[in-house]
């Protein structure tokens, strides 16, 4: 018989108890869970902590707001015993066996999308001699489409052999602005190209790789100038709650605050207040090692269905 | 016009060979362009070798895909230049077996240009190369028709 308390959210375990009466004396919890809440590609995400003895604390639960598959932000303390640089490296390999999965999905996806391409150029090659010069058009299109998601196919093939051999070159790749620039022109390259029917076809693709794909490009993408905008006023009145929308608005149109972040600035902004929230006792790790009191790392996990 | 009974009825018989051609070269270069430019270029700084491995795969890519276009659009002797390429990817994968941390991607480095290779010298992706010659006679015809009139 299981204890009663766990089905409510309340901990079993003794140990599990402290931690969390621990960590919610210690964490600001309201403005973790808003600075989360302002970032669109995260917003209702769940939020986990793992503790120093393994006590994993479920402090929020995933809702199905920004996507369906369930989202988690995971909070792990160092053990006490692990130099900040030594658990900045296991972090970091820790969840590349999802990634490693999600670009295989993702090779699987643009390669089906290069197989209508390619039906499109030959089956319009066949027709052109009883119609004449009307499919010259149709194949031309579809050259189009073909060159682009085989492109695409080659791309993420590649990505996913580097995630084997050498996942750090992914990492390159996603922070440089021409590849996210040339992944962008292929993706429209390889809608446009293609005729009606087939383009439900190649969107569903897209849909599909939207939920389990999850690179900083298709995030970015997704965001448009009028989110962005919102999303500063949002992130700036976090920032200062002294400040009304209206203040917001006159020092935007002075040129004391920013109107709208860039993209970069928006994931940095995210970054930055959940590390804020934490709370200045604890150091914190990203990517970058810092902190001499307490190690934390923030990772994000989703769910890649399949 | 008997002999070309339907657009369906062709792309059921040729196209699952075209496009495991088609495939067999791309991942051919998925696995050699990478293995390349770690066993030949190692003096290529991280950052750079990521950019080169991505920009010169894609480049042979749409090699790739001119190729077939052009098989496509009924021109077989375009088949030279993806044979030559897949030769060249077997070759160049071949001697790296020494700095190679992984087996598999060995193996199917090497796998992937000889079954494209079997696929082009199959029999009948060389009877789809015959029949797409004739289609553009036929289409040629057809033009030069519509032409004189």
């Amino acid at each position: 018989m299981g204890n009663p308390l766990a089905s409510i959210g309340m901990d079993s375990n003794r140990s599990q108890f402290m931690a969390r009466q621990r960590i919610e004396s210690q964490i600001n919890l309201p403005r973790l869970f808003a600075a989360i809440d302002a970032d669109p590609a995260i917003v209702g995400a769940g939020v986990v902590y793992i503790d120093a003895d393994f006590n994993v604390v479920t402090l929020r639960e995933f809702q199905p707001i920004c996507s369906i598959a369930p989202k988690r932000l995971i909070l792990r303390e160092a053990q006490k015993y692990i130099a900040p640089t030594q658990f900045a490296q296991q972090v970091q390999d820790n969840p590349r066996e999802s990634r490693l999965v999600g670009e295989a999905v993702n090779t699987t996806l643009s390669c089906a999308g290069a197989v209508i391409g390619w039906i499109v150029v030959l089956s319009g090659s066949v027709a052109v001699p009883f119609s004449a010069g009307a499919s010259s058009v149709v194949v031309a299109l579809g050259y189009t489409a073909a060159a682009a998601s085989s492109v695409q196919c080659f791309a993420s093939g590649y990505r996913t052999v580097n995630e084997i051999r050498n996942p750090a070159k992914n990492d390159q790749l996603d922070s440089e602005e021409w590849y996210q620039y040339t992944m962008i022109a292929l993706d429209a390259a390889s809608l446009v190209g293609v005729g009606a029917s087939s383009l439900t076809t190649l969107k569903l693709v897209r849909l599909n790789k939207a939920t389990t794909g999850k690179s900083v490009r298709e995030v970015l993408r997704g965001l448009n100038r009028q989110e962005r905008a919102k999303l500063t006023k949002e992130l700036l009145s976090i920032n200062d709650p002294r400040l009304t929308s209206k203040m917001i608005k006159l020092k935007q149109l002075s040129g004391e605050l920013p109107k709208r972040f860039t993209p970069t600035e928006v994931k940095h902004a995210t970054v930055t207040q959940i590390k804020d929230a934490l709370g200045a006792a604890i150091g914190f790790t990203g990517s970058a090692v810092s902190g001499n009191v307490r190690t934390i790392a923030v990772g994000l996990y989703e769910e890649a269905d399949q | 016009m008997s002999e070309f009974p339907s657009i369906r009825s062709f792309l059921s018989t040729y196209f699952p060979v075209f496009m495991g051609a088609i495939f067999a070269s791309i991942f051919t270069l998925v696995f050699a362009v990478p293995q390349f430019f770690d066993s030949y270029l190692p003096s290529l700084s991280m950052e750079e070798n990521a950019k080169y491995s991505f920009l010169g795969g894609i480049a042979l890519t749409l090699v790739i895909v001119h190729c077939n276009f052009m098989i496509a659009r009924g021109r077989p002797q375009w088949v030279w230049p993806l044979v030559g390429l897949l030769g060249l990817c077997f070759l160049g994968v071949l001697p790296t077996f020494s700095d190679q941390p992984h087996r598999l991607m060995y193996g199917l480095g090497l796998l992937f240009p000889l079954l494209g290779l079997l696929l082009l010298n199959s029999q009948r992706h060389r009877e789809m190369r015959q029949k797409l010659r004739e289609v553009r006679h036929l289409r040629e015809a057809v033009i030069a028709r519509q032409k004189s009139l």
